[in-house]
């Protein structure tokens, strides 16, 4: 085990497979679990984790060790995140090409969201997903305070450190999330 | 719903993630990674969502160059209809100058070698 966070880096950098595998034990979760935060589907969040930890193995030479590792981390699942979000947006926007070149059932492409996190207790099932539905609406940064926040559990303190931004953004970013998110909650259960 | 069930409510969903459970990946997720760390990961989602996207864009591309020929060549052939039309109305509008040239000149011919009461010009 490495009681040091730069012994570890230093060992990742040098290729040490068990430096890979302490990385992995001590961060797979927050990042599996962040990614399911922001997209709610088990085959993307997987792919995402994937994605990041070689991001990771592949760049710690280029991680200069201004912020905390784990920082870093959050940072890369974020980004990754919000591309794959982007990337969804942009699917759909062709979806009418699509439908004309393509047979959505004979590919078995259809794509599917289904707001289910695994984490969440049944009686609340109905809810959360309700809740990720609307989650999905709001705008990129109140999201991602939200998520780090709400789902992460993470401090305001490094949610700004991960974004980049002042305390008082974050407090304000979570706080028109909450604010939006009620207004949209109200919307649908008052129809 | 009156309101306050709604806000009763909206409260429940905005805490249904409050005591939400840490899930793990799939336990072979580590692997995966070290497999996509030792090949380059080729994105075939990706490269198909590109590919059938090239293609839609391709045929349509096709379709204007094949309604652009269509359209020059139905241009072509309306514009060699009206000069063959013209050329008619032309030949036709020749022939009947030469007919009514004609007319005026047996009428010339016939002032000079008949006589009036042998054949009368004046009459159509």
């Amino acid at each position: 085990m490495y009681s040091e966070e730069s012994e570890l880096i230093e060992s990742l950098i040098k290729g040490d497979q068990s430096a890979y595998r302490s990385i992995y034990d001590l961060y797979s979760t927050s990042v599996y679990n962040t990614a399911m935060g922001f997209i709610t589907n088990k085959n993307d969040a997987e792919d995402i984790t994937q994605e990041v930890f070689v991001q990771v193995f592949r760049s710690v030479k280029n991680f200069k060790k201004e912020s905390k590792l784990s920082t870093w981390i959050y940072r890369i699942t974020v980004t990754k995140c919000l591309d794959l979000l982007r990337s969804r947006k942009a699917k759909k926007r062709f979806a009418i090409f699509k439908n004309i070149f393509s047979d959505p059932e004979k590919d078995g492409e259809e794509y599917f969201i289904d707001y289910e996190h695994p984490g969440i207790v049944e009686e609340n099932s109905e809810m959360s997903k309700t809740l990720f539905k609307e989650i999905d609406s709001l705008p990129a940064n109140q999201r991602i305070a939200f998520v780090l926040n709400k789902v992460e559990k993470l401090s305001y303190q490094d949610i700004s450190e991960i974004m980049d931004t002042s305390v008082s953004s974050v407090e304000s970013l979570i706080f028109r999330a909450k604010a939006n998110l009620r207004k949209k909650l109200e919307r649908y259960y008052r129809e | 719903m009156n309101k306050n069930e709604i806000n009763k409510k909206v409260n429940d969903t905005l805490n249904s993630i409050e005591n939400m459970e840490k899930t793990q990946p799939n336990p072979f997720m580590f692997e995966r990674i070290l497999n996509a760390l030792d090949k380059k990961v080729v994105y075939k989602e990706q490269k198909s969502f590109i590919g059938k996207y090239a293609l839609g864009f391709a045929v349509l591309f096709l379709l204007n160059i094949f309604s652009f020929f269509t359209y020059q060549n139905s241009v072509k052939d309306i514009s060699n209809n009206t000069t063959k039309n013209t050329s008619t109305i032309s030949e036709k509008t020749n022939k009947v100058t030469t007919t009514q040239q004609q007319s005026s000149t047996l009428k010339d011919f016939a002032k000079e070698y008949f006589s009036e009461t042998d054949y009368n010009y004046n009459s159509k």
